[in-house]
């Protein structure tokens, strides 16, 4: 079975895309926070991580992703950005920092599904 | 007659200067400033000089070479607006006529009484007329100094010198005299005035661009006081949006995930009802990016990425993305132009495919069931796109956002967004950022259309615009 990491800070969001990934069969791991996706990534090892870029004070979703990156162990799991705003500038940034692909919110399930069947190792 | 001829009806003076004055020197104030003055001289001057001659030769006091010589100097003046209006050459010119000047009021001392001549005032007029008409300033000021002093110095070399003059009778020079000491006296006052106005005036600019360079400064200050209140109104619209696009996501996340089950439950009737809070947060979802994306542009926060593309590669994705809404009007799109579509131009397509969505968006939203035909062709260095709306009543729509949106694009107010939707205005905003710009008008056969021009970025195209 496909794992996913979901790294979002907010409550709501985690629950519900949490929910609707599990109803379609995969399993879900969630993080509050950059530095704890960037441990979780380490030790739940997934097969594709959801990163919301707006994590909040301690760290963004860029600078986990360079994070998991940088650590060999993790440095092969696929990174799905997940944006608010649908601006070219948010989409470049993702691909420099290493983000396999980029989707803004609210997704749109099926094309997130897409992408997920296509990165996830 | 060349002069009285070719001028023109109404006679004036400045008319009269200016027949003589070539329109490469009219071009430049200062330099057409002093030729005025040096035609001024030049027309009337050997009139008024020559009564000097002419009284001592009609009074008997001088019937010979010396009056001759005298008068002819004098009227020799009268060549130079010719040769003027003949070469363009003023300050050969000028130069010349400082000479002519020098000759005739030192030939007057010489021949009628040396350094107790009557004439001898006119010497202090030389510079003066000299600097008159060219500038006082480097060579040419060097120059014509050295020439008025070495001359004067040279006649009174010639005076003193043990050189013979010609005999003259200085009694019968009194009258002559007295008239000669009024007319420099004359000049010198009107001179005066004239120095003293320029130095007035001079003093008025200073102070009126004393006060430009304030408002200037105060209008600066003004600029980036407002461009800090429009950063400031983007940040405060770009928080605000951040902050109901959150809960907005959780409302359209949870009602997906709610549709879902009620789906594989098949309850038809949640079905219904959660389609209709999903359907609504939607829209409310996109109205909030469109104000975003106002907001941005408005405050230049929207940078372009500009790329070498053609129209063929985006059209379907956009009208794709425009099926809803089409779908929920009942319209449909056709498009034409193989030209149009296959040009390849630099710049933001996601930019141009904003705007030609929201431009599309903004035709159906006020009306329902009908057909829009989008054209595209080269124009200039761009692409035009032409969207003809066959829409019933698509007129009166068309001419309805023309006037709300493109009129008052300065005062578009949140209250108008309602009016005619904020999609035309969106579009609007982009094809400014674009560069481009968006038109509405009516067909002869009475279809409205709407024409947006895509101007290509490339540098080459840049320079030759």
């Amino acid at each position: 079975m496909t794992k996913i990491l979901i790294v979002e800070d907010n409550e709501m969001n985690r629950d519900m895309l949490q929910r609707r990934l599990e109803r379609k069969g995969y399993e879900v791991v969630c993080a509050v926070d950059g530095p704890q996706g960037i441990a979780m990534a380490a030790s739940a090892r997934p097969n594709l991580i959801l990163m919301d870029v707006a994590l909040g004070d301690l760290m963004d979703g860029w600078e986990a992703t360079i994070a998991i990156r940088g650590n060999p162990a993790t440095a092969t799991i696929p990174v799905i950005a997940l944006t608010a705003h649908a601006l070219e500038s948010d989409r470049l940034k993702s691909i420099e920092v290493g983000c396999a692909d980029f989707e803004t919110k609210p997704v749109s399930l099926p094309q997130l599904l897409e992408k997920i069947e296509l990165h996830a190792r | 007659m060349e002069i009285v001829k070719s001028l023109p009806r109404g006679f004036s003076l400045s008319k009269l200067l200016d027949h003589f004055i070539p329109a490469e020197i009219q071009v430049n104030a200062e330099s057409h400033r002093r030729a005025r003055m040096f035609m001024l001289s030049h027309v009337f001057g050997p009139i008024l000089g020559n009564t000097l001659p002419l009284y001592l030769f009609v009074m008997n006091i001088s019937r010979d070479y010396r009056a001759a010589v005298f008068f002819f100097s004098i009227l020799l003046f009268w060549a130079y607006p010719f040769a003027l209006r003949k070469t363009s050459r003023y300050q050969l010119l000028a130069f010349l006529s400082v000479q002519n000047l020098i000759f005739c009021a030192l030939w007057a001392c010489y021949a009628y009484g040396g350094v107790s001549s009557p004439f001898l005032p006119w010497i202090l007029i030389f510079p003066l007329l000299a600097f008159l008409y060219l500038p006082p300033q480097g060579m040419v000021r060097n120059v014509l100094l050295a020439q008025i002093f070495g001359s004067v110095f040279i006649f009174m070399a010639l005076c003193f010198d043990g050189e013979t003059l010609p005999y003259v009778d200085l009694d019968q020079l009194q009258v002559i005299g007295m008239i000669s000491m009024a007319s420099v006296a004359i000049y010198f006052a009107m001179m005066s005035l004239y120095f003293a106005k320029m130095f007035h005036e001079q003093r008025e600019f200073a102070h009126e661009l004393n006060a430009l360079v304030s408002t200037s400064d105060n209008l600066r200050n003004l600029t980036a006081a407002a461009n800090q209140a429009s950063a400031a109104k983007a940040d405060f619209v770009a928080g605000m949006s951040h902050e109901l696009r959150t809960p907005l996501n959780a409302i359209i996340g949870y009602s997906q995930l709610l549709l879902e089950e009620a789906r594989d439950e098949e309850d038809e009737e949640t079905v219904t009802d959660l389609g209709h809070v999903h359907k609504a947060g939607s829209a409310l979802l996109g109205l909030i990016d469109d104000i975003l994306s106002y907001s941005r542009i408005e405050a230049g926060k929207m940078p372009l990425n500009p790329s070498y593309d053609m129209a063929h590669s985006h059209m379907d994705s956009w009208l794709r993305d425009l099926e809803p809404v089409l779908a929920s009007r009942a319209f449909t799109v056709e498009v034409e132009g193989q030209r149009g579509l296959d040009l390849p131009l630099l710049t933001d397509w996601a930019a141009v495919g904003a705007t030609v969505k929201h431009l599309i968006a903004g035709i159906v939203t006020q009306n329902h069931g009908g057909r829009i035909v989008v054209t595209l062709a080269p124009r200039g260095r761009g692409l035009q796109w032409t969207f003809t709306d066959h829409a019933p009543d698509g007129e009166a729509r068309v001419v309805a956002i023309s006037q709300e949106m493109f009129e008052h694009t300065g005062d578009m107010s949140a209250s108008k967004y309602g009016g005619t939707g904020i999609e035309i205005a969106l579009s609007y905003k982009y094809a400014q950022l674009l560069g481009g710009s968006i038109e509405a008008a009516t067909l002869g056969d009475g279809h409205p259309v709407m024409r947006l021009f895509v101007p290509d970025r490339s540098p080459s195209q840049q320079l030759a615009a």
